[in-house]
């Protein structure tokens, strides 16, 4: 019996920390791929898990001139756009917003010289959580897709 | 009905055939088969086009890449996303396989000729690997070399002003030494699979 308790208190001294730790919007994942021309892309994965949703407004960073959310579209030629994202980003309870390769990504404008394994503070405007700040990782170009998680 | 079992052994052994022909196809030439990127059927021929490359010298396209596998791409320096990814998935490809690397010619068209400079097109590609083409021209002949390559359609550009945006083919098209190409890569293609395809179309009998 007393086995048992213990369990219990274990269990509930996870359930707190879970819960303590992943309150609100959750970030996850954040990337640069090392910029190889005027522009480059962050990506990164975003979880709500505060009791409404969320809308992503707008981000900045001191290392670009300025922070456009774009959206690559590729139609069934095979021809690949981009364009700006228009519409609200919503992320709803439980839910993520995923921004990667070929889909969403944060584009950084005229982006400074960065070194692969530098961390960029990048400012993320939200209407409901206000502004969060995420560090985003320079990484390989190569090395921004998840490579066993895509199919050709 | 049951089969008999006189049967059963007859397909047990037309099987095994069947098995042995097989492995014996693979362990002579590579085929098309084995490649794991969008198989051509039919193979599609080589554009017929003469850009200008980086150093300024015309680069004829079926002259130059005769005989070596190759990789065409057409893509702008101002896309940050799919466009580093694709090339630097390959340069990262020619680091573990060094003996396919050598003779294979990667080339890049700047579809975007009026932004894009030789200079920066040599700046942007030596990021990935300095043995990669860059290739430019006049709005009007990149235009042609792209209509010319199956399977491509000319790149459109959306907006005003400086501030425009380039929707481009996003495929990297590959050539065997045979000049044709089998095989076409969309965005999303793995490490893995360039690998596998690279040395697969090395291989492939002329």
């Amino acid at each position: 019996m007393r086995r048992v308790w213990r369990a219990l208190v274990v269990v509930l001294l996870l359930l707190v920390a879970c819960s303590g730790s992943e309150d609100g919007l959750v970030f996850t994942d954040a990337r640069i791929g090392m910029p190889t021309g005027p522009n480059a892309a962050l990506y990164f994965t975003v979880e709500n898990h505060s009791d409404g949703a969320d809308v992503l407004e707008g981000a900045d960073t001191a290392v670009a001139s300025a922070v456009e959310i774009h959206e690559t579209i590729t139609d069934d030629h095979g021809t690949t756009g981009m364009q700006p994202v228009d519409a609200p980003l919503e992320v709803t309870t439980d839910q993520s917003l995923v921004f990667e390769p070929g889909g969403l990504h944060l584009m950084l404008v005229e982006v400074d010289r960065l070194e692969v394994g530098e961390e960029v503070e990048v400012r993320l405007t939200w209407q409901v959580a206000g502004e969060m700040t995420i560090d985003a990782l320079v990484v390989e170009p190569q090395d921004v897709a998840d490579d066993e998680g895509h199919d050709g | 009905m049951e089969p008999d079992v006189s049967t059963l052994r007859r397909r047990t052994l037309l099987l095994i055939l069947a098995g042995s022909l097989s492995l014996a196809s693979c362990g002579g030439a590579a085929s098309t088969e084995d490649l794991q990127g969008v198989v051509l059927d039919p193979p599609q021929p080589k554009p017929e086009f003469t850009l200008t490359d980086t150093a300024g010298n015309p680069y004829d396209f079926i002259a130059e890449t005769d005989g070596k596998l190759t990789l065409l791409y057409f893509g702008y320096l101002n896309c940050p996303d799919i466009c580093p990814v694709h090339l630097a998935q390959i340069a990262e490809t020619f680091d573990r396989i060094p003996d396919v690397a050598r003779e294979t010619e990667v080339v890049f068209v700047s579809v975007d000729p009026g932004r894009d400079s030789p200079e920066e097109i040599r700046a942007f590609l030596d990021n990935f690997d300095e043995r990669f083409v860059g290739l430019t021209g006049t709005l009007e002949e990149v235009e042609a070399a792209q209509a010319a390559t199956h399977g491509v359609q000319a790149a459109v550009f959306v907006g005003e002003g400086d501030d425009y945006t380039v929707n481009h083919a996003a495929q990297v098209i590959a050539f065997a030494r045979d000049g044709l190409s089998h095989s076409v890569y969309p965005f999303g293609i793995r490490q893995s699979q360039w690998e596998n395809d690279l040395q697969v179309l090395a291989e492939l009998e002329r």
